[in-house]
């Protein structure tokens, strides 16, 4: 395990989750890999952080859940992107975008 | 933010479900993880190793997701409760002494707030009461005449005629006397049953309308009802009668509505029944039980007609705003019609001074959603003295509790280092502390609610002085309970902060050592100022409690003891009313002599007289008058009181005669009319000569023709210990004509107690006349008494709060020396080991509670002081700056204070040493 999984930048984790699901539904590990993988191994999401996360969205009504057989036939809690995730992940992918641009201006100014 | 609070709720009731279901997605996950790691190529047990380390603790993230919502805080809150109840139970000899004070100051505050919420807060119980505004304040009451520039609230029938029928400034207007009337009530007119007294309001036929009030039953009084245009025309006889009436007098009889009552001997149809919560819009002692239409006045007040477009100023006046209307705009319309209508009463000569005085006058429209009491603005005042003296009471049984909380803390160092070193934050014990203060301040608050409960039904008999019914209750409201509420977070606030603050701020090192003191020894200069400063903060509220209470207190003494200018021992007053028996002015005199003579001949009686308004009491009889029948200018006050007396008064209530002849049998109806008149009257109107042998004449038509003075009497004061004496002039009742003939009381002064020759006087009167009613019956004494009630109720219920304070800052203060003494107990043993002697031990402590008692006796002065200026305006005949009280004062709280310490003082010269040394 690498330091920088726990640097994942502060208030991301939600919008990656996010992004993860906007392609289709998935269980916890599978989200976590999936960053691992898209990251290419940069950003590791332990299950300390990305359940309560799901919970918290769970609550928030930015993702749906329900329990479904996984591929290998495991019962496995399975996250769908709502309507109003999908509205959520523009809106946090705007204010992203808007505050890299601005880190980038003042890094380079 | 609803779906948010639904799943909490679920989850918090379905606790073990949703653990379970967090558990099994965890296991998922750990599941999931694995397979990919073999799919990998890890061998099962490498993959599981590798699958556990990224979890790590299962039981860890299974918290975390659990306390990822707000019912997890919920939780440990609920938690905290149950702990902090478990604290409390611990030490309940503490905790009852800590719940009972706190009892005792919530429940003041709850008692003084219900009734300011019931007296100064509560709107009419009316549709809209915020859009209803008043025509002046209404202080004023009764039937006047007045020109005076300034602002109006009472006013003739004829203006409301006027203006009545506009709809464009309000939505509505009515009017109503300024007065109640008691009349007499028969249940069947024409049968000669009982008849019953009972409270009526004369009020036109918009007033249910613009109040917005439907009845329970039937109908209300409509414009049709006093459409009559003059005097003479009269209006319906119908009533309106209240809930309480149609329950009490009536039976609840179900088809009261078309039913007959005979009302002063008239027959008046009952159209309708108010709801229960409906008491008019004169909230005082004693509530209404009929409306009448305001153009009946003449047969239920048995009084000439008050309507005549000349009449006297009579009623009160309340309309409802109209939405597009602005008040100041509706203001300045109204006063332009009032002053208008005063130009035009005067006619053509009006004379300069008089137009100058007519555009001075203006109507101010007030909020009149509250409706009119003068009970009210009697005691706005004290109540609010009354209300800043329970606040302090609450603040010291605040700093006790704060100090008990303190000294809890303090013992319980060594827990909360402990629970420090397992994890726990040191918010979330500051949160456990404030936890419990809370407990015990709504523990508190709801014993106090129920003391209130009792206590505000003392106030306001008090303050109805015992009437049967009132619009005055006792049962809290919502804003009651909300107050009582906020006042129990407040002070769990108050008490709580500097403990929680305290206890989170323990330090780590050294108190889990087990060779510290065990009760709390560790304390620092800090920690240990924090209840000195407390104690000195109840020491310098106590006094200025005690200072504000013992000033009250004298001024109470004072009017009681002032000379009222009469003798007032054994004395009875005895009120009926002729009128209720049907008496015509032209017999009364001949019923005044034999009342007189049947009286004069009982035993124990001593003598006897008749009068028009009783003695000592508020709202006699006023008219400007002329000197020796030449016009006075109107820039001289010629403003005079009058009453009707008949020969023995003065005698009887022990008025001395300084010149003269007192009033006679002698001056008879077709006698010279005689007056008698006190020394101020004398003095101001003929300073330069004798009063007696000059006559005056009277403004008021009632007592028309030359009056000759013929005695001049001592002044005596008639509606306040405190006032400065008026002109007065004593007409004989005889002489005079019409309605100012009737004269209702009856005064009798007695051998021995006024109070026994009651049924006697009773009898006599029912022999005389078995229709007169007895309407009241009091000693003199109490008549006085009850000029000052307002003052006995702040100066005694200052007393006891003030009482209330110095028990509490007694207590706190014992408390804290026990406790001081507690934690000494080690070196108090060491001291007399090494032979220091009890005396000097008796000292060291009781030195203590001496500094602190100086400190706050030391700020407490000037803090008094400046209190007292500001209830100046309620004290007589003291100065606010008294130094007697002042002092008093300080001995009472120095002398409670030193016995509050003195038990833990004399404590600490019985200790053993040989256990004190061995006490860890």
């Amino acid at each position: 395990m690498t330091d920088t999984s726990r640097d994942l930048v502060q208030g991301t984790l939600e919008m990656l989750v996010l992004k993860t699901l906007a392609l289709e539904s998935m269980h916890g590990y599978g989200i976590a890999l999936r960053i691992e993988q898209v990251s290419a191994g940069v950003f590791r999401v332990n299950p300390g952080s990305l359940l309560p996360a799901l919970s918290r969205m769970e609550r928030a009504g930015h993702v749906k859940a329900e329990w479904r057989t996984s591929e290998n036939n495991r019962r496995a809690k399975y996250y769908l992107l709502t309507a109003r995730g999908r509205k959520a992940l523009e809106e946090e992918r705007r204010q992203w975008g808007r505050q890299t641009e601005a880190i980038g201006r003042i890094l380079e100014a | 933010m609803f779906r948010t609070i639904m799943s909490g709720m679920k989850s918090l009731f379905r606790r073990d479900e949703r653990n379970a279901e967090i558990e099994a997605e965890v296991r998922s996950f750990f599941e999931s993880a694995v397979e990919h790691k073999i799919r990998q190529g890890m061998s099962r047990a490498d993959a599981e190793r590798g699958a556990r380390a990224e979890i790590a603790s299962a039981e860890m993230v299974r918290h975390k997701v659990w306390a990822s919502g707000w019912e997890s805080v919920a939780e440990s809150l609920w938690k905290d409760a149950r702990y902090s109840v478990r604290q409390v139970l611990r030490s309940p000899g503490l905790s009852i002494v800590a719940v009972l004070s706190l009892a005792l100051g919530i429940g003041a505050n709850t008692a003084i707030f219900t009734v300011i919420d019931d007296l100064l807060l509560k709107q009419l119980p009316v549709h809209d009461p915020q859009m209803l505004v008043s025509f002046g304040d209404g202080s004023d009451s009764g039937t006047m005449v007045s020109s005076s520039p300034g602002p109006y609230d009472i006013f003739p029938y004829d203006f409301y005629r006027r203006i009545g029928g506009n709809h464009d400034q309000f939505e509505g207007i009515c009017a109503f006397a300024s007065f109640t009337t008691t009349v007499s009530v028969r249940a069947e007119s024409g049968t000669g049953g009982p008849a019953t007294q009972a409270m009526s309001h004369l009020v036109s036929g918009t007033f249910f309308n613009v109040l917005g009030a439907p009845p329970l039953m039937g109908r209300t009084l409509n414009a049709g009802d006093t459409a009559g245009d003059t005097a003479t025309e009269g209006g319906n006889a119908v009533a309106v009668i209240s809930h309480r009436y149609w329950r009490e007098n009536l039976s609840a009889d179900p088809g009261v509505i078309g039913r007959s009552i005979a009302i002063n001997g008239r027959s008046f149809m009952v159209v309708g029944v108010m709801p229960a919560t409906f008491y008019g819009v004169e909230l005082n002692e004693q509530s209404t039980d009929m409306w009448l239409p305001i153009t009946m006045q003449h047969e239920v007040m048995m009084q000439p007609s008050l309507l005549k477009p000349d009449g006297l100023s009579w009623i009160h006046m309340m309309a409802r705003r109209n939405s597009s209307v602005s008040v100041e705009h509706a203001q300045s319309w109204v006063t332009v019609e009032f002053q208008r209508f005063l130009t035009q009463r005067e006619g053509a000569q009006i004379s300069e001074l008089r137009r100058k005085q007519i555009s001075g006058t203006f109507i101010p429209l007030l909020p009149g959603g509250a409706g009119l009491s003068y009970v009210r603005s009697q005691y706005q005042a004290p109540l609010t003295v009354l209300m800043v003296m329970v606040g302090l009471v609450l603040l010291i049984a605040c700093a006790n509790l704060a100090n008990l909380l303190l000294a809890k803390a303090a013992s319980r160092e060594r827990e909360f280092c402990a629970r420090l070193a397992l994890g726990s934050s040191r918010g979330r014990i500051a949160r456990q502390i404030l936890t419990e203060a809370l407990v015990l301040a709504l523990t508190g608050g709801a014993l106090g609610l129920g003391l209130a409960f009792w206590a505000t039904r003392v106030l306001i008999n008090f303050i109805d002085r015992g009437a049967a019914r009132t619009a005055l209750s006792a049962t809290p409201d919502t804003r009651v309970l909300l107050f009582t509420f906020a006042t129990c977070v407040l002070t769990a606030a108050l008490f709580g902060i500097a403990p929680a603050l305290r206890s989170s701020r323990t330090k780590m090192a050294g108190a889990l050592n087990a060779n510290m003191r065990n009760s709390g020894g560790t304390g620092t200069r800090s920690n240990r100022l924090l209840p000195k400063a407390l104690i000195v903060t109840q020491v310098t509220l106590s006094l200025v409690l005690l200072t504000v209470a013992g000033l009250l207190l004298r001024t109470l003494e004072n009017l009681q003891t002032q000379d009222m200018g009469m003798n007032r021992s054994n004395v009875l007053l005895v009120k009926t009313n002729p009128k209720f028996a049907g008496y015509q002015p032209e017999r009364l005199n001949a019923l005044y002599d034999r009342i007189l003579s049947r009286i004069d001949a009982l035993p124990g009686v001593r003598s006897v007289s008749l009068s028009g308004a009783a003695p000592l009491s508020r709202g006699n009889w006023d008219s400007p008058i002329d000197l020796d029948g030449r016009p006075t200018p109107p820039t001289e006050d010629i403003g005079t009181r009058l009453n009707r007396v008949t020969a023995g008064y003065f005698e009887t209530m022990g008025i001395p005669l300084l010149r003269g002849r007192a009033i006679q049998s002698q001056d008879h109806a077709d006698g010279v009319k005689s007056a008698v008149v006190n020394k101020t009257f004398a003095d101001r109107f003929f300073s330069h000569g004798d009063a007696i042998g000059h006559s005056f004449t009277i403004a008021d038509p009632g007592a028309a023709g030359v009056w000759h003075i013929v005695g001049i009497v001592r002044d005596s004061k008639h509606n306040s210990p405190a006032e400065k004496p008026d002109p007065f002039a004593y007409l004989a009742v005889p002489q005079l004509t019409g309605d100012d003939q009737y004269a209702y009381w009856l005064e009798i002064r007695s051998v021995g107690d006024p109070e026994k020759i009651t049924g006697q006087v009773r009898a006599a009167l029912a022999e005389i006349d078995p229709n007169l009613p007895i309407l009241e019956s009091h000693t003199i004494e109490e008549q006085a008494d009850s000029l000052i009630d307002q003052q006995r109720f702040v100066s005694k219920l200052a007393g006891v709060f003030a009482a209330l304070a110095l028990t509490l800052a007694c207590i706190g203060l014992y408390g804290v020396m026990t406790y001081n003494v507690v934690r000494r107990t080690n070196e108090l043993g060491v001291r007399m080991a090494l032979g220091a002697p009890k005396s000097g031990l008796l000292w060291m402590v009781l030195r203590e509670s001496l500094v602190l008692l100086a400190i706050g006796v030391a700020v407490g002065i000037p803090v008094s002081l400046a209190a007292t200026r500001a209830i100046k305006a309620g004290l007589f005949g003291v100065d606010p700056a008294d130094p007697f009280t002042l002092i008093a004062a300080v001995v009472v709280l120095s002398a409670a204070l030193l016995m509050g310490s003195y038990i833990p003082a004399r404590r600490a010269t019985k200790i053993n040493p040989m256990v004190a040394l061995r006490c860890e």
